[in-house]
């Protein structure tokens, strides 16, 4: 039985002034549903290559991306679009939520590009937003907008869009980039909660070390492969549970 | 209320205000002087249509030189006086393919006169034979039309049952002709040939007036309507050929005469406008350009998140779109109510180019309008275009890379 997501001789090559950077060297990789896996290393180690590759963001140079089996790089533009909308929730760094939207519109705007139309679905949508906003101790700030928030609302706030949508993949590129500890902490909890209660597969790209007890799973990448030193003492951190 | 692409376009163009109002200031001016030109020049053609088509004549025959004045009195009501002899009416009644023939005597009033500003346009017609004037009349008293009656053009200050007096003889208003933009029915009087000819009697008797010319078996011009099949410019070579001190001009002729007119005077506008659209849509083009390259990141998340590339193209063209649409209202308000507010000035300096204008009718106002909307759109969805096309190329990826 094939995993739920799969990586096979994933290889991403750029062409960055007249040079040829190799930014994925032939990655396979195998994640099962439900995991929860924190993609770490240096700047340039190509994670979030690897990541957007398997976001049907970045077309590999060779190579394949199994979801549940299908190749999505199979897909043509329109039908890689509704995978991105249906299957995956996205989450980046700072400044995602769009300035002249409310925390709700912002919340829902996933939904414009799926198929719901109408008043019926429309109603559908905003008590499903208010919903995941009141889990996300965020349903006061529904009408604010994000210029009103602080960086840790604006990341619970960008986390309710990720999963407006009922995806079955989180991709999140420093979703606790640029905050402070304390703010970090509740994010990383938020991310616990949604992978325990929400049965998401979570894939985190980060640099902090805060991740290390609370994935399920750490990759570290150096230079575009996976690196995997057993005798590593890290090794023993990689084997991390996810503590509910 | 739930956003849509079309409120996230809306509510984009709040973000930026300064380059929304450059927008829809220019394009603005450029849709206004299009709509007011466009109802200048429809107004002026209809007005031709409208009061030509009333003349009811094919040929116009007058004294020969006298062209340019019959032109000025027909288009704008200048006032004007020539005159020939009234048997050639008979002459040209003879001719084979004339229906009927109708003469007329044109007089211009005593400066002065009571309740006249001005000179007013009076003009002698004949009952019995008149094809040119009863037609149109748009109101009028009950009873028939008495021997001392006048008929009124629409921009005269009388009403029905006012009395008047020219050159001594008094008249009383009996109709009124509607509104037709044409001079010689707006602005002139209109009463029995024979009431003309004691009013040349009169100018004679009282020396405090400057005479008018003696009448007596005189026309100032014949109006000719030919029979179903005739042929204008065989009948014109008869006409002519029997009298030489005669000139015969077709309502055709003033028409085109007066189109070409109004082609001379607007075709630099016209240039102009078309080079103002062209160099706003290349504004447009420069400011989305901008935009786009500016909105690179919200774009990538936007598509990141399920947007496909027609969402991102249509996103981009609708932003345009609104502000075209309301550059277009903007634009007809203000190109209407500077038509309105210099309508005067504006309809002045036409006649002095023998230029007849009314405003046209509300449906053609509306296709006007219409148009010049449509006109806005195509302005905004060829300026947008290509940084939409642009913008689709956007790769959600970078979104990611540049930490997004």
């Amino acid at each position: 039985m094939s995993e739920f997501i799969e990586t096979k001789r994933l290889k991403k090559i750029y062409h960055v002034g007249g040079q040829k950077v190799e930014a994925l060297q032939g990655v396979d990789l195998a994640i099962p549903r439900g995991d929860f896996v924190v993609f770490m290393g240096h700047s340039g180690s190509g994670k979030t290559t690897l990541v957007s590759t398997i976001g049907g963001l970045t077309r590999p140079t060779e190579g394949s991306v199994l979801i549940e089996g299908k190749d999505i790089w199979k897909l043509n533009d329109k039908e890689l679009s509704h995978f991105r909308n249906r299957k995956i929730g996205f989450m980046f760094q700072s400044f995602s939520l769009l300035p002249t939207l409310n925390v709700l519109n912002n919340v829902v705007m996933p939904a414009i590009f799926g198929n719901s139309s109408g008043k019926q679905a429309s109603d559908a949508l905003k008590s499903k937003a208010i919903l995941l906003l009141s889990d996300l101790d965020m349903k006061k700030k529904a009408y604010s907008f994000p210029s009103e928030l602080s960086g840790g609302e604006q990341r619970r706030v960008a986390i309710a869009r990720a999963l407006i949508n009922d995806p079955e993949i989180i991709l999140a590129d420093e979703p606790t980039g640029e905050l402070d500890i304390r703010t970090e902490q509740e994010v990383i909890d938020i991310f616990c909660h949604i992978n325990n209660s929400y049965q998401k597969t979570l894939i985190v790209v980060s640099h902090s070390l805060t991740w290390l007890d609370k994935a399920k799973t750490i990759i570290v990448m150096k230079e575009g492969i996976i690196f995997k030193d057993l005798a590593d003492p890290v090794e023993a951190i990689m084997e991390g549970v996810c503590k509910p | 209320m739930i956003v849509s692409l079309f409120r996230l376009a809306y509510q984009n163009l709040q973000v930026k205000h300064l380059r929304f109002y450059i927008i829809l200031i220019s394009v603005s001016i450029v849709i206004g002087a299009l709509f007011a030109s466009s109802l200048l020049i429809s107004g002026i053609h209809h007005s031709l249509d409208k009061g030509l088509s009333k003349l009811g004549a094919d040929l116009l025959v007058i004294p020969k030189d006298s062209l340019v004045n019959m032109k000025s009195a027909l288009l704008t009501g200048e006032p004007s006086a020539f005159y020939m002899d009234a048997g050639v009416l008979e002459k040209i009644r003879a001719l084979k393919g004339v229906k009927r023939v109708s003469g007329q005597i044109f007089l211009t009033s005593a400066t002065g006169e009571c309740c006249v500003l001005g000179n007013s346009f009076l003009i002698g017609f004949d009952p019995s034979d008149d094809f040119t004037v009863m037609p149109w009349v748009d109101k009028k008293a009950e009873n028939s039309f008495p021997a001392d009656g006048a008929i009124i053009g629409a921009m005269t200050p009388w009403e029905i049952g006012d009395n008047v007096k020219f050159y001594g003889i008094p008249l009383t208003v009996w109709g009124k002709l509607e509104r037709t933009g044409i001079g010689l029915y707006d602005n002139a009087i209109f009463f029995n040939i024979q009431k003309a000819r004691e009013m040349s009697e009169y100018s004679q008797s009282d020396k405090s007036i400057k005479p008018l010319a003696s009448l007596k078996g005189k026309i100032s011009g014949g109006l000719v309507q030919l029979e179903v099949g005739a042929k204008i410019p065989f009948i014109t070579f008869s006409i002519l050929k029997e009298n030489p001190d005669l000139k015969a001009i077709t309502t055709g002729n003033i028409a085109t005469s007066a189109r070409q007119t109004t082609v001379a005077v607007f075709s630099g506008i016209i240039a102009l406008i078309v080079i103002l659209v062209f160099s706003n849509v290349l504004m447009i083009n420069a400011i989305y350009s901008a935009v786009v390259n500016e909105r690179k990141r919200e774009l990538g998340i936007i598509r990141a998140i399920g947007a496909t590339k027609l969402h991102i193209f249509k996103l981009i063209i609708y932003e345009a779109l609104l502000t075209s649409v309301m550059s277009g209202f903007l634009g007809m308000a203000i190109g209407g109510a500077l038509l309105k507010i210099f309508q005067r000035s504006i309809v002045f300096y036409l006649r002095l180019l023998n230029i007849p204008f009314m405003l046209p009718p509300i449906e053609v106002m509306g296709s006007m309008a219409g148009a010049a909307i449509l006109v806005a759109l195509l302005m905004g969805i060829s300026g947008s275009a290509y940084p939409a096309l642009i913008a689709v190329k956007i790769d959600p990826h970078e979104t990611m890379k540049q930490g997004l």
